[in-house]
């Protein structure tokens, strides 16, 4: 999606998240309008932590991509070792999706029938049966 | 677990904490499921620095969550020291103009001249 109105600088995660997670943790709690903005900005700081230290860890590697094992040590070495294990959990729905994902596509290629022929084998079919019960 | 499409309720923009770690130059490359696991570990950060925030606001027996109670919380814990300097900008922002957060391009800048300025006399934190 281009972004029509400013340029990267304004790059945060929505304000409608943001809201959506404060009302989230804290369902009966009035928070102030700038407050809301600091956590916007808070956000933005996390996400700048994790990835400086996972680049680090991957440099160290001998790896050019940031990967998921990167994060995690990240997080452990940041001091947020408490949210490996959730976190942990999000991997492994994201491996079983892709995976599902794979398996699709893949399911689909080898059937190679293109749909003339497909509907050829359905006009078949519908014959053989109209045949036998009669 | 089986049978349930999605744990969670809030989940950020993938798309968007992508190009937020992009924007650091130094990082080039990210694997598909690092920005979703990053997006957890965001909501698992946001839910404890909102709850211990709630209970300075709680122990001020304030009706509303403040930016100062946000900075008591961040400057109380080694795990948000992080953010210092992120509530330094924001309380002095803050003292300047009391409208709240409309406009963070003026958010960000350290020489805050805000024309509408209300007169805050008693309220000005000293820094």
């Amino acid at each position: 999606m281009a972004s029509s109105s400013g340029n990267d600088d304004d790059l945060t995660i929505p304000r409608a998240a943001i809201n959506k997670m404060i009302k989230e943790t804290l369902p009966n709690v009035r928070v102030a309008n700038d407050a809301r903005e600091l956590v916007v900005n808070c956000c933005t700081e996390f996400i700048h932590l994790i990835s400086s230290e996972a680049n680090e860890i991957c440099n160290k590697s001998d790896k050019k991509t940031i990967s998921p094992e990167h994060v995690i040590n990240a997080l452990e070495s940041l001091g947020f070792a408490s949210y490996i294990t959730e976190v942990k959990d999000v991997l492994q729905e994201c491996k079983t999706v892709a995976l599902k994902r794979r398996k699709a596509s893949s399911r689909l290629e080898n059937l190679g029938i293109p749909e003339e022929e497909l509907l050829r084998q359905q006009q078949e079919l519908f014959a053989k049966y109209s045949c036998s019960s009669s | 677990m089986p049978g349930q499409k999605k744990q969670y309720s809030v989940r950020f923009p993938p798309g968007r904490i992508k190009k937020i770690m992009q924007k650091d130059t130094e990082v080039g490359r990210i694997a598909m499921a690092v920005p979703v696991i990053i997006s957890r570990a965001l909501e698992m950060f946001l839910k404890s620095l909102l709850t211990k925030t709630c209970l300075i606001t709680q122990a001020k027996f304030s009706n509303i969550l403040s930016v100062a109670h946000m900075k008591q919380c961040i400057e109380s814990e080694k795990i948000f020291h992080f953010l210092k300097d992120l509530t330094e900008e924001a309380t002095s922002t803050a003292t300047q103009d009391n409208r709240g957060m409309s406009m963070w391009p003026i958010y960000r800048t350290k020489n805050n001249n805000i024309s509408a300025q209300t007169p805050s006399g008693a309220g000005e934190i000293a820094l």
